[in-house]
């Protein structure tokens, strides 16, 4: 749970992935005593009730980078709204994810496209992430099996090592290994493997800032283990917390009117 | 001339024999050229099916075929309209046409599903169908040409099962492949979002111009655009993953490359014969392969028959060969007796089987075979569900030259072995 909330609350929440905490970053670190209590202290920093902020999301493979700007609007981990604002050719192009479905408006027929089935196995405009990713479930502790596997150091920063592995087949990712900040319990490394133990993708979080009374990572980087030589990195600028985001934002409706 | 005649008076000995040998001999040579002649016919319509696909030359990007699985686009031909024009122009082509090949996802919306705002119904108890319309979604392979061009080399518009070609070059609208279209629940005249997934999201919507059924299931899947429609559907810019050309001979492929070659234009790029490429190897390997196996049954069978009729004969006149050693007649001899005995049966067998096996080719050639839709459905290229023979010259000598070999062939054997019996030995054993 610990490592989903994070990856999940950057990564996937449709677009907007950012991190959230609800510490200050030189609280006191306690270890947590078990994993399952380590994932739930994670599900707690994510936390929000809304976010929204623009952010960076740059493709690189073959060494040529392709930038894309796009603005997200999130209520809690389960509803966000995403639109791109650049370049000219993805202008338009929205994402809804609402309860557990992810939908897209494309603005060259003014048509939505339901991502379900072999879609959802697709990767997210030509990005390291997959529509799968996007709508990964929050509750982690439902589908997988936590264990401590002790710590380790990432990036300079001393983590927990958390394992996680899904209790039925058919999860996205068999396996997740978290790593997991001692001090502010934003999992800042997430490695995700195939029932097989191949090792599918990397996630990592970096930047960790403070927006308001919020932690969040402002860079987070996936690579796709399969696509080699390529790497994608959503850098989130000027997030803002609780703040009030219409309903309708995320209605349906409004997303079929391309509003 | 005493040996020839005395062979001959041999073969009426016992005419039941006779008959069954000669019979088989028949067989062995009619089904040899039925069988040559209907898989010649099978090899030239796969071929000529195949190059529609290739073309007699394909000219493609260096790197592309190491990665041809994926259809990767950043290994496209650039500079597609000039490229296409130089390549029109060399001497020998009769026809240029660039494709792009690439992945698409094709949604049909049936609009008549949606609940309207102005029913003023709650939003949370309206299903996706009753605000966006039911949705079909598939994904599947795309072949995007310049319509007027490919027109006159696939012949993609013989196999339309409803609508018609594309109206025009540059026309927002799709051709679909029978189940394409079955399992999205569309017709020709319905309009369907043409949706790209490759180097970000784009789509257009296209007009269903027509149905086209190959009769295969692989080639029932696929989408057919204007190539304009897919630059501006994957953010290309005069690029096409491949050029195929034709010229004037499929077998003077060889010779279109060199020229190509000469002109300056496809350097540093892939340029590749038919006959190079994936399938048409596969088929000729198969054909080959086949032929072998075909033979071998047929050598089986008949040499196995001629052989047990030479023994036969052999054994039964062991006295006859003893006397016949003991008058004076040279072991020699004796082998030329039996072989001329063997091919009294192969000359009047083969000739037979070329009358009857000729008939039966060229009825074949008219009526064709039909292999059956479930067969030609699973096939990796379009082919039609009947199948002509087609006799050839090739196809009668081989036949009985196999024939000719196969009864010599049986008979070598026990002329040589009785040959070498010692003619008291040969007396004793023939009582």
């Amino acid at each position: 749970m610990t490592n989903r909330l994070l990856t999940i609350a950057l990564i996937l929440s449709a677009l907007a992935p950012f991190t959230a905490v609800a510490q200050g970053p030189s609280g006191p670190v306690v270890p947590p005593p078990t994993a399952e209590e380590l994932v739930r202290k994670m599900d707690e920093v994510l936390t929000f009730k809304t976010r929204i902020a623009v952010a960076t999301m740059t493709v690189t493979r073959d060494g040529k980078s392709d930038a894309r700007t796009l603005r997200m609007q999130s209520r809690g981990w389960d509803d966000s709204y995403s639109e791109f604002l650049a370049p000219a050719r993805d202008k338009g192009i929205k994402y809804l994810k609402v309860d557990k479905n992810l939908y897209m408006f494309l603005p060259g027929t003014e048509k939505v496209v339901k991502v379900s089935g072999h879609l959802l196995r697709q990767s997210l405009m030509d990005s390291d992430f997959s529509y799968e990713d996007m709508l990964e479930s929050r509750a982690l502790l439902q589908d997988y099996d936590a264990k401590l596997l002790g710590s380790e150091t990432v990036d300079g920063s001393d983590c927990w090592v958390l394992d996680l592995t899904a209790k039925q087949p058919g999860q996205t990712y068999a396996r997740r290994k978290t790593f997991i900040a001692k001090a502010t319990f934003i999992p800042l490394r997430v490695e995700r493997y195939a029932a097989s133990g191949l090792l599918l993708k990397v996630m990592s979080q970096s930047e960790i800032k403070t927006s308001g009374a919020k932690l969040y990572a402002a860079r987070m980087r996936m690579e796709d283990k399969s696509r080699a030589g390529s790497v994608t990195e959503l850098l989130i600028t000027d997030p803002q917390f609780d703040i009030e985001v219409p309903a309708e934002t995320f209605s349906r409706r409004r997303l079929m009117k391309g509003d | 001339m005493y040996l020839l005649r005395y062979a001959w008076r041999n073969t009426t000995r016992n005419r039941a024999r006779t008959l069954l040998t000669t019979f088989a001999v028949v067989v062995s040579v009619g089904l040899l050229m039925v069988g040559h002649a209907m898989l010649t016919g099978l090899q030239d319509h796969i071929v000529t099916e195949f190059a529609k696909q290739t073309g007699h030359v394909r000219v493609r990007h260096a790197d592309y075929e190491r990665e041809s699985r994926f259809e990767p686009l950043e290994f496209n031909l650039h500079g597609r309209r000039a490229l296409t024009g130089g390549l029109q122009a060399t001497p020998g082509v009769v026809l240029a046409a660039a494709r792009i090949h690439f992945r698409v996802m094709v949604q049909y919306t049936d609009v008549s599903t949606i609940v309207p705002e102005s029913a003023a119904v709650d939003e949370d108890t309206l299903t996706d169908d009753q605000i966006f319309g039911r949705k079909v979604l598939e994904f599947a392979p795309a072949v995007a040409f310049e319509p007027s061009i490919e027109r006159g080399l696939s012949r993609i518009d013989d196999r339309l099962k409803s609508g018609s070609w594309f109206t025009a070059d540059d026309a927002n609208e799709v051709l679909l492949g029978a189940d394409l279209a079955k399992r999205l629940g569309v017709k020709a005249g319905d309009d369907v979002q043409i949706i790209s997934y490759r180097k970000g999201i784009r789509d257009v919507e296209a007009h269903v111009v027509g149905i086209v059924d190959y009769g295969n299931r692989f080639a029932n899947r696929l989408a057919h655009l204007p190539i304009t429609v897919a630059e501006r559907l994957l953010d290309l810019h005069d690029e096409a993953t491949e050029i195929v050309l034709v010229g004037e001979d499929l077998e003077e492929a060889e010779a279109l490359r060199d020229t190509l070659k000469k002109t300056g234009l496809v350097d540093g790029l892939e340029v590749s014969i038919w006959s190079e490429i994936g399938m048409a190897r596969l088929v000729s390997g198969i054909f080959r392969v086949v032929l072998s196996i075909l033979m071998f049954m047929i050598i089986g069978v008949a040499g196995i028959n001629l052989l047990n009729t030479m023994m036969m004969t052999v054994l039964e006149r062991q006295r006859e060969i003893g006397v016949l050693l003991s008058l004076g007649l040279a072991r020699r001899s004796i082998v030329k007796v039996f072989l001329l005995e063997a091919s009294a049966y192969g000359i009047v067998g083969a000739s037979l089987g070329v009358v009857f096996g000729g008939a039966a080719s060229f009825y074949l050639a008219e009526t064709g075979i039909r292999l059956g839709e479930s067969t030609t459905r699973k096939m990796l290229v379009p082919v039609s569900n009947v199948i002509q023979a087609v006799p050839t010259l090739e196809g009668l000598v081989w036949a009985v030259s196999v024939g000719l070999f196969v009864v010599l062939f049986g008979a070598f054997w026990p002329a040589m072995r009785a040959s070498r019996v010692l003619p008291i030995e040969a007396m004793r054993r023939g009582k």
